[in-house]
């Protein structure tokens, strides 16, 4: 008995091995590539179902393994994407990974963006840096041909240091053509032959004032970035429910066992990422 | 109620061998003591073992699974090694305290969940019979009564063994316990228990109760430390002042759970392990970018008291503690973790 229930019993530290199908370039300086990649076991996707905000804990054999955002939507088939920011040991390894090279996958871990309360509503997106990358899996989603037009008015505020600090700058020509999106692209300063607007997210935030009615906002970005759309976004009417951000921690497991990434009784792999800024307010300032 | 000589705890020992259980017992290491395999030498059942019997379960280090990369590029993953289920024999853990068994029970909340179940722990849980010996006589830094359990609790335990008078009383707790003890033993070695016995238990725990009640207003201290303003009370600018952040506090701990896990390398293959880990280090929480939540021991030493009175209990309904008082026997500073609890359990926030 005891032993069959063990034989199915799934383990959750065992990866699933999946082959870099493709990288892309997304920084000038280099430090951000997209990894795309496959599962080499197509019966992986069945338990491997996510929806946007969620994450998966990635490894190169040999550096470890390091918590990842999922960056493509569930809506694109058959392959997984991670953009991935050379910072430390294990990035750095994935960053000197070539096409076909197998990496291992577990997951998907967290919760996900409140799509469903999204649902018949604005969507405001507020992005700054890499901090793209979760939002850019509920972007794709909310833009899907078979998801649009559940969702009224999509607004897009992204900003990064320099233009060669934009990640995603294929996208964001996409989102920019189309009549169904307002994109806003912002560097911190002007820089020849920039003709978009220049300054930091929270002001431009400011400026263009997105109307707080029937919208909700979600931010990712650098905690700096963060700090300062709060407070706009509040200014603006929009209420802490429907202010939603996602939040990174330091973590090994991934399943809310290893005890490292909790912000009071809260785990950020397991109650969050995603959380709304009425769950921040009731949680102690340890992020 | 069964009953067995003293005198014969050897010849239990043996009977379970014979039944090709891996016994684990109480064994000395250098200064220490621990958990390890026992039989064929005389046991001695210390007060308290110095390491905490969750190792048996959640060991320092383990390798959770291989790897090899020689097929470059293709990489492949065994776990074949380390998950064979009859890789663990059947275990029996004897000689194991009340409090290092209740320990365990918190332990399966964290490993055991409904969503999540560690695989490696759950299969030495499953495997192993839990024989407790309640306490005779609590010692110093024992403070089991106030966190909820006790010298004669039998939370976690299979069966719970009570000394009386040159003798054990022999108490099957749950079905896994009761089934070990049809299996295996001889009559010779168990018996009926009469009620002189039963009653000389009674007693026997009436007078062993009281000193492990060191009286450690733990229940008010929760409350406190549930506080909304708990987390930003100035208190914890003294209380942590003394710690060195040496972790042998949470080490030691019956029910400290956190872990790290890391790739370790020879040539194109290797192992992914699991060590233990301690929220008393500052690269415990460190991001990769520098930035770190719990920069000082100050945020540390407030991460394991509130994790262990108040978000453990928020989690789990239960407080992450069994009283034990390794850490407090333990500590290098002398940092009682009773001090720190009354100091909270007198604070008034409004």
């Amino acid at each position: 008995m005891v032993q069959e229930t063990l034989r199915d019993m799934k383990n959750p530290y065992v990866p699933e091995l999946a082959k870099i199908t493709g990288i892309t370039q997304e920084t000038e300086a280099n430090d951000v590539k997209t990894f795309r990649v496959e599962f080499c076991d197509l019966s992986a996707w069945e338990s491997f179902r996510y929806d946007p905000g969620q994450f998966a804990e990635v490894s190169v054999f040999g550096a470890g393994e390091a918590p990842i955002s999922i960056t493509s939507s569930p809506t694109q088939k058959g392959y997984l994407e991670f953009s991935v920011k050379k910072v430390g040991q294990v990035t750095t390894a994935l960053h000197y990974a070539n096409e076909g090279t197998v990496i291992g996958v577990r997951g998907p871990y967290g919760n996900t963006f409140p799509i469903n309360e999204m649902r018949g509503n604005n969507v405001l997106f507020i992005g700054g840096g890499i901090g793209l990358a979760p939002l850019r899996s509920l972007i794709t989603y909310v833009l899907s041909r078979e998801h649009r037009e559940e969702f009224q008015d999509v607004r897009i505020i992204y900003g990064a240091r320099s233009s060669g600090d934009l990640v995603f700058k294929y996208e964001l020509a996409t989102w920019g053509k189309r009549d169904d999106v307002d994109l806003v692209v912002i560097i911190d300063r002007p820089e020849d032959g920039w003709d978009g607007r220049t300054g930091f997210v929270p002001a431009v935030l400011k400026e263009v004032a997105p109307c707080p009615e029937n919208t909700i906002a979600v931010t990712c970005g650098p905690p700096i970035m963060i700090k300062y759309v709060l407070p706009v976004l509040t200014d603006l009417g929009f209420s802490p429910d429907r202010i939603v951000t996602t939040l990174e921690m330091r973590m090994k497991c991934g399943i809310g066992m290893c005890g490292r990434c909790n912000i009071g009784s809260k785990y950020v792999c397991r109650h969050g990422p995603v959380f709304t800024l009425r769950q921040l307010m009731e949680m102690p300032q340890e992020y | 109620m069964l009953k067995m000589a003293k005198t014969d705890l050897d010849a239990f020992v043996d009977a379970l061998v014979k039944a090709s259980y891996v016994v684990l017992g109480p064994i000395q290491e250098g200064e220490a003591t621990k958990f390890g395999v026992v039989g064929g030498e005389e046991i001695k059942i210390p007060r308290l073992t110095t390491r905490p019997l969750k190792e048996l379960f959640f060991p320092q280090d383990e390798s959770l699974l291989s790897f090899d990369r020689s097929g470059t590029p293709d990489a492949s993953v065994d776990t074949s090694g380390v998950l064979a289920s009859d890789g663990i024999s059947p275990r029996v853990a004897l000689g194991v305290r009340p409090c290092d068994a209740r320990a365990l029970v918190l332990l399966d909340n964290v490993f055991a969940s409904d969503d999540y179940r560690d695989p490696y722990y759950t299969l030495r849980r499953e495997k192993t019979v839990i024989i407790t010996f309640a306490c005779p006589l609590p010692g110093v830094a024992c403070f089991c009564e106030s966190t909820g359990g006790g010298p004669y609790d039998e939370t976690g335990s299979d069966i719970l063994f009570v000394e009386v008078a040159g003798s054990y009383l022999v108490k099957a707790v749950s079905e896994k316990g009761k089934g070990l003890l049809q299996e295996v033993f001889p009559p010779c070695i168990l018996h009926e228990a009469d009620d002189e016995d039963i009653q000389a238990a009674a007693e026997a725990r009436a007078r062993g109760e009281l000193p492990a009640n060191a009286g450690v207003p733990i229940e008010a201290a929760a409350a406190i430390l549930g506080h909304v303003d708990a987390f930003g009370d100035s208190a914890w600018e003294e209380v942590y002042k003394k710690c060195l952040g040496c972790a042998v506090c949470t080490y030691l701990c019956p029910t400290c759970h956190c872990f790290d896990i890391g790739d370790e390398v020879t040539g194109a293959s290797g192992e992914r392990i699991r060590n233990w880990d301690s929220c008393m280090f500052p690269l415990f929480t460190l991001h990769a970018s520098g930035h770190n939540p719990r920069p000082s021991r100050k945020e540390r030493f407030r991460q394991r008291v509130m994790h262990k009175f108040n978000y453990f209990v928020e989690n789990n309904d239960c407080m992450a503690c069994v009283g034990c008082g390794r850490c407090v026997e333990n500590c290098p500073v002398n940092l009682d973790i009773r001090q720190v609890l009354t100091t909270f359990a007198r604070r008034e926030l409004a």
